[in-house]
């Protein structure tokens, strides 16, 4: 029972360990890929790190594979502007009785031509 | 009958001594499960914390690559670049109470709860430093990037590029 229990709980935490990992790198990709958020300046140069707003409705695609696992997200921005703007939740709706991992990484957005301090948030699961 | 009763003596001896053996095989089998089972417990979590070791470096390369990118208001200059004009300047741009001021807010806005940030900038024998929340040098696991700012400086007729390097370490409080 102690072993069973033990081995059991040992499955679980890997599982979170590998639903952070994966979700720490469908951040990064929507981050850091011009074709996915990252912000394309005036001259045309790529800027990873700098959400364009603009791309967010855009997303079509939510599902990613990872390590050969598939996995859906959602995905937000939050930045400050006097108040707290919200921008999302983006992407199909939250499975509750699915592990999920959410995880949020500060963020540049480039919003009425200012690089403004954001917030992206990205809630990952299992497909 | 003296026989017979030898025989049946060493006979229960040798059925008792072999219980022994059996009760000392499935005592010692049961320690090694136990055993077993307490060493998974201690390492089941190993992998969590790793991913949140790697997950956290990760937060500290995103915070500097913000703090590198990201505008002061009402300035066109990103946070590090401000406070590194503050470090190398006579005259900087944004003034630097308000520099700090502002930093702090926005790092209480993008900070992970339960952390605090460290921001060291050096040039020569020179160091700008900003810890927030103010709670002593870091202490324990810290996450650090760096990278280098470049700052142009006037002199005389020239103009020179001076590189500033940064460092942001995020590190847990308490």
């Amino acid at each position: 029972m102690l072993v069973v229990s033990a081995y059991r709980q040992y499955r679980y935490s890997s599982e979170m360990a590998l639903l952070s990992d994966s979700t720490s790198s469908i951040v990064t990709h929507l981050a850091l890929d011009e074709r996915e958020l990252a912000y394309i300046d005036a001259t045309g140069t790529p800027r990873p790190y700098v959400i364009d707003p603009a791309k967010l409705p855009l997303l079509t695609n939510f599902r990613r594979t990872v390590g050969g696992d598939n996995f859906e997200f959602q995905v937000s921005v939050l930045y400050m502007h006097e108040n707290e703007c919200v921008l999302g939740p983006y992407g199909p709706t939250l499975q509750e009785e699915k592990m999920n991992c959410t995880l949020i990484f500060a963020a540049t957005i480039f919003e009425n031509d200012r690089y403004l301090p954001a917030k992206i948030k990205v809630v990952a699961w299992r497909a | 009958m003296a026989r017979l009763s030898c025989y049946i003596y060493n006979n229960k001896f040798m059925r008792e001594g072999r219980g022994i053996a059996d009760v000392l095989a499935i005592a010692m089998m049961f320690l090694l499960m136990v055993m077993v089972g307490i060493l998974l417990h201690a390492y089941m979590l190993t992998p969590l914390r790793s991913a949140t070791d790697r997950q956290l470096q990760l937060k500290s390369e995103y915070l500097y690559k913000t703090m590198e990118t990201a505008w002061i208001e009402p300035y066109a200059k990103s946070y590090l670049k401000a406070a590194a004009d503050n470090l190398v300047l006579t005259t900087p741009t944004v003034p630097g109470e308000y520099l700090r001021t502002v930093m702090e807010n926005t790092l209480g806005y993008l900070l992970p709860q339960d952390y605090a940030v460290e921001i060291t900038l050096t040039h020569e024998n020179r160091t700008w430093k900003l810890i927030y929340p103010d709670v002593g040098a870091p202490t324990g696991k810290r996450f650090s990037h760096s990278g280098s700012i470049s700052v142009i400086k006037a002199e005389a007729e020239n103009e020179r590029t001076i590189l500033v390097q940064a460092t942001l370490t995020l590190f847990r409080v308490g």
